[in-house]
């Protein structure tokens, strides 16, 4: 029993040691995004609020200036409509992947594992010339489109497995009913699997949201992003590590909210009645 | 609606689960598939419901062919095992949700509903989602759900075998009424034999795909067609003995071992022909006699006491056979009792094609 405790307490610190650098990375984080005047470098002097000043302050972009919101709006419009074109394709093809037999079903589905494990930098060129062909280069749309598609093919086995969830009974039991397979998609299928919507727009707007590569070499230097404003920041002679942090504080607290509010919302399963599924 | 099954085959990769199967089922009629587990009776309903396109064969309604026709368009009300209510949808939702499909005008709607839940007596659970109903009330619900859209054609898969015991007593007596009140066609799928036998108006057995034999629950108990059959039909169980027939001076014996069954005047001319064939008795529970004044080489293996009755295992050189006794006969496990067999009781089978040579009354 001792020996027992001994052994667990030890494993403890073990694991408070690895997680220690971690948190003290997010407490200086908040330290500096809130604290004024550091001592030392991380002590602060006084609690202050001075440092989220670009909430209400334009800020130096090159030889202009911008601000935050305008970043924040097009961050929020570009991970949504990426969220939405993962979900959406998904939705439908995973329901397809799931309920219709088709040629070339299983291959399909090794291919889009073999798509998920290509670097999306790898992609960056290609996507260049098409975005370029297509006309939706330098668009926020177009970009968002692309990094949309980066996601979709592990999405489409995400929303494949809540799918493959439902029992065929309930699916005959539509069709039976007089839904035709839009209407089995629709009606029954998508209410039912509302935590896999949930899951699957988060994971698009998620990666969508941080990502910098994408939006820093397809867009234009005067469409900002939260990511590539954050990276002008850095690049400037005197970085103010305050207003950094602060920054970068509001750029984090939207996916925790989303996060938040669509387990509130979606996280809700319908249970299955009966016993023996089939 | 007039059901036809014509020379059904269902072929899935190496498995035959359907194979060659021809049935009629008549308008109105209630009509029991029959069969062991993995027989392929789901199969059958599914492949009558549209979802499985028939491998050969085809499928008539009303003398029309319906292979190409999607499960929606076949009028058809089905009630699955697990019932497959939507779980997201109130009772009430999950009745009314066909009617919508249809466009069924809200006022009619309503209307519907209420009768089918009133004739169901389900009133009360109509708010509640499926997850806050009991199995019994699920099961309910999906009939409700079945019959509300007024179908021409019922098919029931296995739809009381998740009811405990007594419900299931209670609900195969009201699914018969109901049906014989609507009058609508009705395949019910069950492996439970009683519910078969008590419920349906002719009976389908089904036997790793193929059909065994169809008719009156009756015909079925006293004519079955094959050794499966007479083995399937009927609790507990008939008894099967290996045999062989034998002539002795100008008697008919049936021997096995020590045991000897001399055949009475009327068979005998017509089994003469089976002379040193290979045979199976069959002799059912309640046709065996125990007499526990006489001694023979039988011993009373074990007694369970079924109320009404006693169900006694008798162990006869190299077989056990199963009798249902009267309870007023006192038996001790051990002892050895005397059996008997009445002579127009017996069942005879082809060891060889498992066909019926004799039945009772025949
Ligand atoms: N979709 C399918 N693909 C491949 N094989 C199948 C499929 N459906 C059924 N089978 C096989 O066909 C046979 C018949 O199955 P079926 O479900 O019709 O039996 P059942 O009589 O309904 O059995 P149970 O009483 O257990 O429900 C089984 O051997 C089963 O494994
Ligand atoms: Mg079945």
């Amino acid at each position: 029993m001792r020996s027992r405790n001994w052994r667990r307490s030890l494993w403890y610190l073990l694991l408070a040691l690895v997680a220690a650098p971690f948190l003290v990375m997010y407490v200086g984080f908040f330290l500096r995004a809130f604290g004024e005047g550091m001592t030392l470098g991380i002590i602060p002097r006084q609690w202050g609020i001075t440092s989220f000043r670009f909430m209400w302050q334009p800020i130096a972009w090159g030889l202009g200036r911008t601000t935050m919101w305008a970043a924040f709006g097009n961050t929020v419009v570009f991970a949504t409509v990426s969220g939405l074109v993962v979900t959406a394709v998904c939705m439908l093809a995973g329901y397809a992947l799931s309920r219709v037999e088709f040629r070339g079903k299983d291959f399909f589905l090794v291919l889009q594992l073999i798509l998920h494990a290509v670097p999306g930098q790898i992609l960056l060129i290609a996507i260049f010339f098409l975005l370029l062909y297509l006309g939706l280069l330098h668009r926020l749309s177009g970009v968002a489109l692309a990094r949309a598609s980066l996601e979709i093919p592990l999405g489409i086995w995400m929303a494949k497995g809540f799918f493959d969830g439902i029992p065929w009974d309930v699916e005959r039991s539509a069709m039976v009913d007089g839904c035709n397979r839009f209407q089995v998609w629709y009606r029954i299928f998508l209410p039912l699997v509302r935590p896999g919507i949930a899951a699957v727009f988060i994971w698009g707007f998620l990666f969508a949201w941080h990502d910098f590569i994408y939006v820093y070499t397809l867009l234009p230097g005067t469409i900002k992003l939260m990511s590539t404003l954050i990276q002008n920041l850095l690049a400037t002679e005197v970085v103010d590590y305050g207003y950094l942090a602060a920054l970068s504080l509001v750029y984090t607290i939207p996916p925790l909210a989303l996060f938040v509010f669509l387990q509130r919302a979606l996280l809700k399963v319908p249970v299955f009645g009966g016993k023996g599924t089939a | 609606m007039r059901v036809s099954v014509d020379r059904l085959t269902k072929q899935f990769r190496d498995v035959r689960a359907v194979a060659d199967l021809s049935l009629e089922i008549r308008d109105g009629e209630f009509m029991a598939l029959l069969g062991p587990s993995g027989c392929g009776k789901t199969t059958t309903l599914l492949t009558i419901a549209g979802f499985y396109k028939p491998t050969s064969g085809t499928i008539l309604f009303d003398g029309r062919v319906v292979d190409n026709v999607p499960p929606r368009d076949r009028n058809i009300g089905m009630v699955f095992q697990s019932y497959a209510l939507y779980p997201h949808m109130t009772a009430h939702d999950n009745i009314a949700f066909p009617l919508k499909l249809r466009r069924v005008p809200r006022q009619e709607r309503e209307t519907r509903i209420k009768t089918v839940a009133a004739m169901l007596g389900i009133e009360d659970v109509l708010p509640r989602r499926p997850g806050e109903m009991s199995g019994g009330q699920q099961q309910r619900v999906a009939l409700a759900r079945a019959l509300v859209k007024k179908p021409g054609l019922l098919l029931l898969d296995e739809p009381l075998s998740n009811l405990d015991a007594k419900l299931r007593i209670v609900m195969r007596a009201e699914l018969k009424r109901l049906q014989k009140d609507l009058g609508i066609t009705t395949i019910f799928v069950t492996h439970d034999q009683t519910e078969a036998m008590t419920m349906a108006d002719r009976i389908a057995v089904q036997h790793q795909g193929a059909l065994q034999q169809v008719g009156s629950p009756e015909d079925l108990y006293r004519r079955p067609a094959n050794l499966f059959v007479a083995g399937f039909m009927g609790t507990p169980p008939m008894n099967f003995l290996d045999v062989s027939l034998e002539a002795t001076g100008d008697a008919l014996v049936l021997r096995r071992e020590s045991f000897r069954f001399s055949l009475p005047d009327p068979l005998k001319q017509s089994l003469g022909h089976l002379v040193d064939r290979k045979l199976i008795l069959g002799l059912r529970p309640e046709d065996i006699e125990i007499k526990p004044e006489e001694a023979s080489q039988a011993e009373v293996y074990v007694v369970e006491p079924l109320g009404r009755e006693a169900l006694v295992t008798v162990k006869v050189p190299g077989a056990m056979l199963k009798v249902l006794a009267p309870p007023h006969i006192q038996l001790q496990a051990g002892t050895h009792v005397g059996w008997h067999v009445m002579p127009d009781r017996i069942y005879l089978f082809d060891a060889g094609t498992e066909e019926a040579l004799l039945v009772p009354g025949s």
